[in-house]
């Protein structure tokens, strides 16, 4: 580290920065956009809180990646982290049967013809579902992805959160725009 | 201090009073106001604590999803609190993530770790934001002392209304127990004026208390008793003593009455033994006189003679009695005097013509009473009369000496002495038939003196007799 601060050494390091394109302070600077994800749903488990018996039987928090992984290793670091005492567990894989129960499912936007079939699949279970695709909280899901002003922003199915047995943090639905489920705008 | 010695106690009573209750309330004003001070900014820091936690709970979700607008908003809420200046919430890189009001300049750098501290007009306090153990941020507030300064201003004008209304208090409730404390004094002080001024002796202090003033009070009554029976035991012994002066004037008078009196009655026994003296030298002068005229009618010489010698004797006595009238001391005579008298007046009756005889007499300063000086008189009459009949026949060169001296202080001596004839050697005094050496004789034992005679070279008698007291 105190070679760093001789004379020299700055131009090895911008050498580098051009070599890799991106730089880490580039990154802190201006987060790309599943970079920004991987963050909010590592906060999400910060505000839900999910069933007991989901929890007691296991200090691990399963987070599942269903589809391509769009977060190359920005959703993996947060694993060495530990959520309310758990220890991250991070699981992708692209079909549905082969994820372990997960807390937390983030739904890549790949999956949208398959997600009819996914929500009947969760239906019940205390899963956090996340995904990325226009009307994902109306259809069926938990919390939506959006992109407002150019900032990452998010919807939430606050009925069909409490349906699946989630609670979430008040802090966490002011911050969201609340959604309902499609067929239940007819009704009202 | 000294100014404050001479105060009357009254006021010395309220100084103290009002100063040591002014020095009290001042004290506990001063603790309170330390103490409102200290707990105002105790207050405060916890206030704002309390505003810096609920921002900071209220942001952890903002500071997490980004969302520095809702961060605004959860500060804009500081609107209502009168006590905060400004707020800044800041993230996790320690850029300022939202601050109130909207663009704060002088935005401070984002601290470190949770704590506050004062400024002249502010309080500064800053707590982290932690979201699941992890620092996510922070929220730094600066609160405003304007408040806590009103407070100590106004907690101040309290305080001086207090000490007003308390002084007040302590001044009326201090002077009616003052006056409990300074009345027995002043009265007492008002009753020694009037026993110094009046002198009187009667007046007492009342007693209002059992303390010590009610001591002093009863001590200064005893005394007061104390010098109200001296003074009347003084007035009794005066009047005893001026009742014995009385008596004692009294008294003297009497004794001047006395005095008087005796010395009146004593100027009467003088008067009375002159005028006996006087009778007896004249009834003696009467016999001389009629043994005078009795002889002028007798031829016989040898009679004559015998009449003459009884007169000079009878004259001799006479003499003494003149000499005791007319003598201050009617007791006494001087013997001097006499003697010349008595020898002159023998002189004339002896001596003839041509007869030569010289009588000296000696008795310096010797003065007898009448029982000596008679049986002196006569002896002396006696000698000198024989020595003038039968001395000297030749009549010439006659010299007749009489000497009456002192010899000690209790003897005298009479001597008669003569140069004539002398006597015949076998004299004796007791078996004379001569009458007058039988007088001396007879007159000497009478004196209880001793006579010595010589008859050799003229006559010489000795006579020694005590001197009566």
């Amino acid at each position: 580290m105190e070679r760093i601060k001789r004379p020299f050494r700055p131009l090895g390091i911008i050498a580098l920065l051009l070599f890799f394109g991106e730089s880490p302070y580039a990154e802190a600077q201006q987060p790309s956009e599943y970079q920004v994800k991987a963050a909010f749903l590592y906060n999400f488990a910060n505000f839900v809180e999910w069933p007991e018996e989901t929890l007691s039987d296991t200090t691990t928090l399963v987070i599942g990646v269903l589809g391509k992984d769009p977060f190359e290793a920005a959703l993996t670091r947060f694993e060495k982290q530990k959520v309310k005492g758990r220890s991250l567990r991070i699981v992708q894989s692209e079909r549905l049967q082969d994820l372990p129960f997960c807390h937390m499912l983030f739904i890549n936007s790949t999956e949208e013809k398959n997600l009819t079939q996914v929500f009947r699949y969760l239906e019940e279970k205390p899963t956090l579902t996340v995904g990325e695709v226009e009307q994902f909280a109306r259809r069926g899901g938990i919390i939506n992805f959006v992109i407002k002003d150019k900032k990452v922003r998010f919807e939430i199915n606050r009925a069909k959160a409490i349906e699946s047995g989630l609670k979430l943090s008040s802090k966490l639905l002011k911050l969201a725009t609340i959604v309902e489920d499609e067929k239940d705008k007819g009704k009202r | 201090m000294n100014s404050f010695r001479n105060l009357s106690i009254k006021s010395k009573l309220t100084t103290t009073i009002m100063v040591s209750s002014s020095i009290a309330l001042l004290l506990s004003s001063g603790a309170l106001a330390a103490y409102g001070w200290m707990a105002n900014g105790q207050a405060l820091v916890r206030h704002i604590d309390t505003i810096a936690e609920m921002i900071g709970l209220n942001s952890t979700a903002a500071l997490a999803f980004d969302s520095a607008e809702d961060a605004q908003e959860t500060l804009s809420a500081l609107r209502a609190e009168k006590h905060v200046v400004s707020a800044w919430v800041y993230d996790e890189s320690g850029s300022v993530f939202a601050s109130y009001p909207e663009m704060s300049a002088d935005t401070p750098e984002r601290p470190t770790e949770s704590g506050h501290f004062f400024t002249e007009n502010h309080l500064h306090l800053f707590r982290l934001i932690e979201l699941d153990e992890q620092t996510i941020g922070a929220v730094y507030i600066k609160g405003d002392l304007k408040e806590r300064q009103n407070q100590l201003l106004s907690f101040a004008g309290i305080v001086a209304l207090t000490i007003c209304l308390s002084l007040s208090a302590t001044f009326l409730i201090g002077t009616a127990l003052r006056d409990q404390i300074s009345a027995p004094l002043l009265d007492l002080t008002g009753k020694m004026r009037m026993v110094s001024n009046e002198k009187d002796y009667q007046v007492r202090a009342l007693k209002y208390s059992q303390d010590e003033v009610g001591e002093l009070i009863d001590g200064f009554n005893d005394m007061l008793e104390q010098i109200q029976d001296r003074d009347l035991a003084l007035l009794n012994a005066r009047d005893d003593v001026e009742q014995k002066a009385d008596e004692l004037q009294v008294e003297l008078a009497e004794r001047h009455r006395i005095e008087a009196q005796i010395k009146g009655s004593l100027e009467e026994k003088e008067v009375l033994l002159k005028e006996i003296h006087h009778r007896v030298k004249n009834n003696l002068q009467v016999i001389s006189s009629l043994l005078d005229l009795q002889a002028s009618n007798i031829s016989d010489q040898h009679t004559v003679s015998m009449f003459r010698d009884s007169q000079n004797r009878v004259n001799s006595m006479g003499l003494i009695h003149e000499r005791l009238y007319q003598a201050e001391d009617l007791a006494r005579i001087d013997f001097a005097d006499y003697l010349k008298e008595l020898t002159a007046n023998l002189r004339y009756s002896y001596v003839r013509d041509g007869m030569e005889v010289q009588i000296d007499t000696v008795a310096d300063s010797i003065y007898l009473d009448v029982d000596t000086s008679i049986p002196c008189g006569l002896i002396i009459n006696e000698l000198v009369s024989n020595s003038l009949k039968y001395a000297f026949p030749e009549r010439k060169n006659g010299l007749i000496r009489i000497e009456l001296n002192k010899i000690t202080d209790s003897q005298l001596e009479l001597l008669v002495r003569d140069n004539g004839i002398g006597l015949p050697e076998d004299i004796d005094l007791r078996k004379t038939t001569s009458l007058g050496l039988k007088l001396v004789h007879t007159l000497t034992r009478q004196l209880r003196g001793k006579i010595d005679v010589e008859g050799q070279g003229g006559a010489q008698f000795k006579i020694r007799f005590p001197l009566r007291a």
